[in-house]
């Protein structure tokens, strides 16, 4: 005889459960933390198999909770989807869920499980466990539900009833050992009549006699009846065994014992550990044993228990299911966005490298037409990260042409641009970090008065951390001169800068290269592609002072700004594509490659222009490219350099007078040498008269 | 193609009507009753409109993953959560840790001291690894043929991500064929049609070429007359191909 060891349950808790718990808690518990009654289910013990080996592993003892764990509105749990599985076995418990998470910490441990535990006794010793033996499974489970962040602290209470002293075992023997096939099988059968006949809570506990015309099955409240003129050696009780073990039987069959010793003075009992393969006819697994007990001593009070479930540390303590995923709104819809990208990738476009364009952050320059179509095209690309910069407020000819905006964001002088762009993205996509900041970039020709240069300084600082905060800056105002100070931060800091612009019916969309660059392409014999300001030979000047308010305005026909929007994001993710990145070479659209586009591209996504000029009186589209000037006002080596060297000095200076420019590109020389030249040819000419 | 267009037509067809799917899964229902314990549950598809069914299965399966991602052994795992959960945040480790502690304290009349010698929680035979398995078989009126779709979880409750439905569920064979499927099938997510919360699915677009197949193959072997039986083992079929990709499949023996 050996000490008689038995297998703890191992809570195992079906997500809908969660679910259906924060729907009552919301719509009826309320703030009322009283215990309510839950119903689990548990089947025989199991066996899982390890892939790729023959071999199979004992899994735990599971007492689950699932759909149907809360009873329905009349209390029941009857209703089809409610029903506990198939092949398993009611266990009746209580679920306190408290309101905050200082009450969980606070709650009176002992005083719960002391409930538990006393209704246990209180059925053994009126007689009511007899009747219903599924109350010997009574659990308790505790939890604090956080609504927010739908994660839940739980901890499960699975009482038993001490024996003091101890019950023995004697060896354990499979049940094919003990009976014939034939008894066995037929066994089997009058179980399954028992549950059929007798319904789920009697079906976890039953009586077995031998007989001559094989076994027989009866409840336990039958037992005068049943074991009439038997002796004890011929009373077998049986349980449903959720053990999977081979020397232990599981949890249920504790609080049996102490029902068997209080009800019917039982001291030694055979013991059928009752195992059935989910389904298939099969209890070979089952095991028996005799328990015995050393002597009979009454059990007058309600004995010590034990069973609250350790945590995976195997200490006493709580544990934590975070649902999120599979709750939070706002993370349902990341999968779905996530879910909609990765479709491309899965049917079209394998190499589509989804996560490099996600996290690609994207600065907007620019909260006007432009600004609102880029942004839905990078929401769309599912970009996390997108900042604007604007520094005007919204007016009432704005919604219509700007998607981002409604009619309520123009009232009381209108609200600032680069904000409402931000939190009207975030409305769209909560989970987009999207942020504005209203300030004015400056801009070459248009002097900044004394009182002011304080704060231009400091707009230009935040440019910069912006830049550098930043993957990709998008060049979106609506005047040339506005682009200059972007470009030059653009090209000496390398990032990707994609300049798009309008014209009534036409449109540029351009990548800008990264200035002179001369490093790489000398070594790899290529030549830079240029900027925006590469093509001028005069510096970009005041051009919104002093023009009629037809000329300020930028008119468009409405639909282009949406075509060269996308076309702008469609590039950026080209471009990220490209294994040159910014210093890819420009791809031009010419016969050949129109008939296969993706001939001889080097992104998976097909051809990378430099320039997109677009001509929307004929629908029409030409790739141009265009060289970087070693003399550009923007990009050159000899600005940039100024710009390292002086740094707000030399940007003030271009600030105040434009022409600057000029003289530090050597523009200035070039034109006094070309001009010279005319003279000299003024000269001759008079000279051959 | 009307709702009676199959009940006229010559020969097998690979789709289906929904009174054709609803038959089909019945029967398979029937087939599996003493090997597999498939349930029918039936819905509202609308209000108004008669109930629809689709079948469950739950299976458990041996996990291939603990909490510290390393590869599952067979005995407990040594943080405060359900082996086999995703990563805890720092700060709710640190309330679990916090509260263990608190509650350690107080006396319950908990004498589980004693009751050690009682209690045997773990064993070299025996797993905390594991996952839940909801397969379902469900109707698709756009493709017309019925669709597997899945959902695995741990003991807590928390879903599992794709990653690990490929390290649990995919046998290692096929998960390069199933993860490169591109336009011709594989393993994607979307809503479950019934139920409204993101389910994996074995995309079906395979399924009418392959059940095509086998129909043809089939009407090739058997005599005329057998009227209806393809309905009968249509799922059957189905399954077998579908099913074994991702852990669930027929016994050999039907």
């Amino acid at each position: 005889m050996t000490l008689l060891q038995f297998h703890p349950w191992a809570s195992a808790v079906e997500a809908p459960f969660w679910q259906v718990l924060t729907q009552r808690k919301m719509d009826i518990f309320k703030l009322d933390d009283s215990p309510k009654p839950i119903l689990g289910y548990y089947s025989t013990g199991q066996q899982v198999r390890i892939p790729g080996k023959d071999t199979s592993v004992a899994l735990p003892a599971r007492l689950c909770l699932g759909t149907g764990a809360f009873p329905d509105d009349s209390g029941l749990h009857e209703h089809p989807l409610n029903k506990t599985p198939a092949f398993t076995f009611p266990a009746p418990g209580v679920v306190k869920n408290t309101n905050t998470i200082e009450d969980f910490k606070s709650i009176d441990r002992a005083a719960l499980f002391k409930m538990v535990v006393d209704q246990i006794w209180d059925d053994i010793t009126s007689g009511r466990a007899a009747l219903d033996p599924s109350t010997l499974n009574r659990f308790l489970l505790v939890t604090f539900a956080d609504l927010k962040k739908f994660k839940f602290f739980y901890w499960f209470a699975f009482p038993a009833l001490q024996a003091d002293p101890a019950w023995s075992m004697d060896a354990i023997q499979e049940i094919g050992a003990v009976w014939s096939p034939t008894i066995v099988n037929h066994l089997r059968e009058q179980v399954d009549h028992y549950k059929l006949n007798f319904g789920p809570s009697q079906s976890g506990f039953f009586l077995v006699k031998e007989g001559q015309e094989g076994l027989s099955v009866a409840r336990l409240q039958d037992w005068d009846e049943f074991y009439v003129g038997c002796d004890e050696s011929q009373v077998i009780v049986g349980f449903a065994d959720p053990s999977s073990l081979d020397s232990n039987p599981g949890w249920p069959l504790r609080n049996l014992l102490a029902l068997l010793q209080y009800r019917w003075k039982v001291t030694k009992v055979r013991v059928l550990c009752f195992r059935e393969v989910l389904g298939k006819q099969d209890i070979s697994a089952s095991k028996l044993f005799i328990a015995q007990l050393p002597s009979y001593i009454p059990v007058t009070a309600c004995p010590k228990a034990v069973g609250w479930e350790k945590n995976a540390q195997g200490k006493l303590g709580p544990r934590l299911a975070d649902l999120a995923p599979l709750m939070d709104p706002t993370r349902l819809a990341d999968t779905a966005v996530d879910l909609n990208l990765k479709l491309m990738r899965w049917r079209l476009l394998p190499d589509l490298q989804l996560e490099k364009v996600q996290n690609t952050r994207c600065l907007l320059l620019g909260a006007g037409t432009l600004g609102c179509y880029v942004a839905r095209s990078l929401l769309g690309w599912g970009v996390r990260n997108i900042t604007f910069v604007d520094n005007a407020k919204v007016s009432f000819s704005n919604p219509v042409r700007q998607p981002l905006f409604e009619f309520e964001d123009c009232l009381e002088g209108g609200k600032a641009k680069a904000e409402t762009a931000a939190a009207s993205l975030r409305k769209v996509y909560p989970g987009v970090n999207a942020n504005g900041y209203s300030m004015s970039i400056p801009m070459p020709g248009h002097p900044i008065s004394p009182q002011l240069v304080e704060s231009a300084q400091n707009d230009i600082a935040r440019l910069e951390e912006l830049f550098e905060q930043h993957d990709a800056i998008f060049l979106l105002m609506d005047s040339r001169e506005s682009r200059w100070l972007p470009t030059l931060l653009g090209a000496r800091m390398k990032k990707v800068v994609i300049n798009a612009a309008l014209g009534f019916d036409t449109f540029l969309v351009m990548r800008h290269g990264v200035g002179q660059d001369q490093e790489y392409h000398a070594s790899n014999g290529t030549t830079p592609l240029g900027c925006y300001f590469c093509n001028d030979i005069v510096a970009p000047t005041d051009s919104l002072s002093d023009r009629t308010l037809d000329q300020q305005c930028t008119v468009t026909r409405p639909g282009l700004s949406a075509i060269a929007s996308a076309m702008a994001v469609e590039m950026m993710v080209s471009l990220l594509h490209h294994p040159e990145g910014i210093r890819a070479p420009a791809d031009k659209a010419d016969a050949e490659a129109e008939q296969d586009a993706f001939a001889q591209q080097g992104s998976a996504l097909g051809l990378l222009p430099h320039q997109i000029r677009g001509f929307l009186s004929r629908f029409k589209n030409l790739l141009i490219s265009g060289q970087a000037y070693d003399r550009c006002t923007a990009c050159s080596d000899s600005i940039l350099s100024a710009y390292d060297e002086e740094g707000f000095g030399f940007l003030f200076k271009v600030f105040q007078d434009a022409t600057h420019l000029e003289n530090v590109t050597g523009l200035t020389k070039m034109k006094e040498e070309s001009e010279d030249l005319d003279m000299e040819w003024a000269d001759d000419s008079e000279d051959d008269m | 193609m009307t709702s009676d267009a199959n009940a006229h037509q010559p020969g097998p067809s690979a789709r289906l009507t929904y009174s054709d799917f609803e038959f089909a899964i019945k029967a398979f229902l029937h087939q599996t009753r003493h090997h597999t314990p498939w349930s029918y549950v039936e819905y509202s598809p609308r209000r108004g409109q008669p109930l629809q069914g689709y079948l469950t299965l739950t299976k458990l399966v041996h996990s291939h993953h603990t909490s510290s991602g390393a590869p599952s052994t067979t005995t407990t795992t040594t943080s405060t959560q359900v082996p086999g959960a995703a990563t805890i945040d720092p700060a709710d480790q640190l309330l679990l840790d916090e509260l263990a502690e608190q509650l350690d304290d107080i006396p319950d009349g908990d004498d589980h001291d004693e009751d050690n010698d009682i209690v045997i929680q773990q064993s070299t035979n025996l797993t905390f690894d594991y996952l839940s398995v909801n397969y379902h078989i469900v109707f698709s009126p756009s493709y017309q043929v019925p669709v597997l779709y899945f959902n695995a979880y741990r003991p807590d409750g928390t879903a599992i991500s794709l990653e690990e439905i490929y390290e649990s569920l995919v046998p290692e064979e096929w998960r390069g064929a199933i993860r490169n499927s591109g336009l011709n099938g594989g393993i994607s997510q979307q809503d479950h049609p019934v139920l409204n919360t993101p389910y994996f699915y074995m995309h079906p677009c395979e399924t009418v070429p392959l059940m095509e197949t086998i129909l043809q193959s089939n009407s090739n072997t058997t005599t005329a007359g057998d009227g209806p039986s393809y309905l009968e083992s249509y799922i059957v079929t189905w399954l077998s191909f579908t099913g074994q990709a991702i852990g669930v499949s027929v016994p050999t023996d039907m």
